[in-house]
């Protein structure tokens, strides 16, 4: 078992956001967890990477990252641990990176802090991964600033970045909701084919249910902090226990399938 | 189609360019031709970049295009100046992506969606209350939400209010760009079949901006596929999965279905700059298909039997 959470609350301030969350993941397996916005859905990841905005506090549960328990770790086990075996992809990558240095220098000095590779080395190894996620001209992107990039070529990069160390868990919070179709579809397979070759297992928070449908083979429906349904993907999808599930699933716009009656 | 073939809005090979800089020129939009009918629903769907927005600026009378022109009922809105065009804006209304900066955050609900009406003074300052309260009704909001702000509101309530507001001036057509594209699935649909049912109600033209295939085809009777600044398909949204361009087929393969499993494909490379747009056609470097001809002669949009029009060499070969 690669991560086992159990009875997880968390709270901001006085208000409980999410109630008594269950979640167990093993090595190279793919989760997502959908609803709707304020279900709770991105406190729970960010619980687990020990970064919950001002204010957020977990009150109860216990969380297990290979056997150890997350709540008991000092900042320093938080340091060794964020980067190197677990990773986050944010949904905007472009407001992650720094807007006033090139998008080299950033790669560079994240390897740099998480390992002893010195600075050319690190250089070279940065270049080979955005050439492993087959980004074109690598060279110019190392040398370009995040503005002068688009969506999709930011949030390829933040990708990049995060599974540069192979983590073991990779954390993905709406990696694609600001994106295109055809980019979203570009991302989601780099995404599924770095993540299977180096079997990192991935937690994945969106709202749009057919890349959930695709990637995932666990599926967690949330709402209002708790959990309505959970179990395998295909199972849900096609025989939807809970009332709640079935309008979800029933609101999905489908090509070829039901029309707004006119 | 159930409804009469009324021309509302006539928008007639307008061309869009914006200098840059460096003395280029931009072509957002290159010859763009489209008809809105009286009661109908026109997707425009295509990839970030492509000109959809540009286009229903021009509509908007936001943006005066480079050249062509825009006729409704007969009148070129594009020539319009001062009070004229003022007047005119009472006929087209429109509806943002994102709720949250479209609103005054300091202004109460009521005032946000009776500010249309004051402005062409069609209520006076005592009749805003009553008038605001029939507008939330017809959006299907609570009358108390006319004493809130914006800020204390969810998304799917503040998108309702900007179609409320939108509606103030009973326009003849509205504008939808993105705009539930920021919400979520059950909160989308929501606001989708209100669109449909005050559509119906009202004989209400929508324009409809979105890069959702999958909602475009479920709503719309008619769905423009643009790409680099033009329009390269225009078919019936009930009968997306006949498309025949090469670049709708590469949209619809990139859509995740819940109920087909089928393998996406991918649509190799990015959008080609629009600084400098390609001789011939627009989709050459990323088309399976292309051949010689595509690479010298831009083909033009053709218009089938069947009320299909695509822009493509392979298709009229």
């Amino acid at each position: 078992m690669l991560l086992e959470v159990s009875e997880l609350s968390i709270a901001y301030a006085n208000d409980t956001i999410v109630k008594n969350m269950n979640l167990s993941l093993e090595e190279g397996e793919v989760v997502a967890i959908v609803g709707e916005s304020g279900s709770g859905k991105t406190t729970v990841i960010r619980a687990i990477l020990g970064c919950l905005p001002h204010g957020g506090h977990i009150t109860g549960g216990e969380m297990f990252f290979e056997g150890k328990n997350l709540l008991e770790n000092t900042v320093e086990d938080w340091r060794k641990l964020c980067g190197r075996k677990a990773a986050m992809v944010f949904q905007d990558s472009g407001s992650m990176l720094d807007p006033i240095k090139r998008i080299g220098s950033q790669f560079i000095e994240y390897i740099c802090e998480h390992s002893s590779l010195t600075k050319s080395e690190a250089a070279k190894a940065a270049e080979e991964m955005l050439n492993k996620m087959h980004l074109p001209h690598t060279e110019n992107l190392m040398k370009s600033y995040p503005f002068e990039l688009s969506g999709g070529m930011r949030q390829r990069i933040g990708i990049a970045m995060a599974m540069f160390f192979k983590p073991r868990l990779l954390l993905a919070d709406e990696p694609t909701s600001a994106l295109d179709v055809t980019t979203q579809a570009q991302v989601v397979t780099e995404m599924l084919e770095i993540c299977r070759r180096d079997q990192t297992a991935i937690i994945l928070v969106t709202h749009n249910i057919g890349v959930a449908a695709y990637m995932s083979e666990k599926l967690i429906v949330m709402r209002s902090g708790s959990i309505v349904e959970a179990g395998k993907t295909d199972e849900i999808i096609t025989n939807p226990q809970s009332q709640y599930t079935k309008e979800l699933l029933e609101a999905v716009p489908e090509i070829g399938g039901k029309r707004y009656a006119f | 189609m159930p409804f009469e073939m009324e021309k509302v809005l006539e928008i007639s090979h307008i061309v869009k360019q914006f200098l840059v800089p460096d003395g280029r020129s931009l072509t957002a939009c290159d010859d763009v031709s489209l008809t809105l009918y009286k009661g109908e629903t026109l997707g425009i769907v295509g990839e970030s970049g492509c000109g959809k927005s540009t286009l229903v600026k021009t509509v908007m009378q936001l943006y005066a295009p480079t050249a062509g022109a825009i006729y409704h009922r007969g009148v070129d809105i594009t020539k319009l100046k001062g009070e004229a065009a003022r007047q005119n804006r009472q006929h087209i209304q429109m509806v943002f992506q994102d709720p949250m900066q479209a609103f005054n955050p300091k202004m109460k609900i009521q005032d946000i969606i009776c500010e249309p009406l004051r402005n062409f003074a069609i209520i006076k300052r005592n009749q805003v209350e009553e008038k605001a309260k029939e507008l939330l009704r017809i959006v299907e909001l609570s009358e108390e939400f006319a004493e809130r702000y914006p800020g204390n509101m969810s998304g799917g309530q503040r998108q309702r209010i900007a179609i409320a507001r939108a509606l103030a001036l009973e326009p003849e057509i509205l504008v939808c760009d993105e705009a539930t594209s920021a919400l979520d699935v059950s909160v989308q649909e929501r606001v989708v079949k209100l669109l449909v049912k005050i559509q119906k109600e009202k004989q209400l033209s929508i324009i409809f901006i979105c890069h959702d295939l999958a909602l475009v085809s479920k709503l719309c009777h008619r769905v423009a596929v643009m790409y680099l600044g033009n329009i390269v398909e225009i078919l019936s949204g009930d009968a997306i999965l006949e498309a025949k361009h090469p670049y709708t087929k590469a949209l619809l393969r990139s859509v995740f279905s819940l109920k087909c499993k089928e393998e996406i494909q991918l649509l190799d490379g990015e959008v080609p700059s629009p600084l400098d747009l390609p001789q011939g056609c627009p989709f050459q470097d990323r088309c399976v298909e292309c051949r010689g001809i595509c690479r010298q002669e831009k083909p033009v949009l053709k218009l089938n039997s069947d009320g299909h029009s695509i822009a493509c060499h392979l298709i009229s070969a």
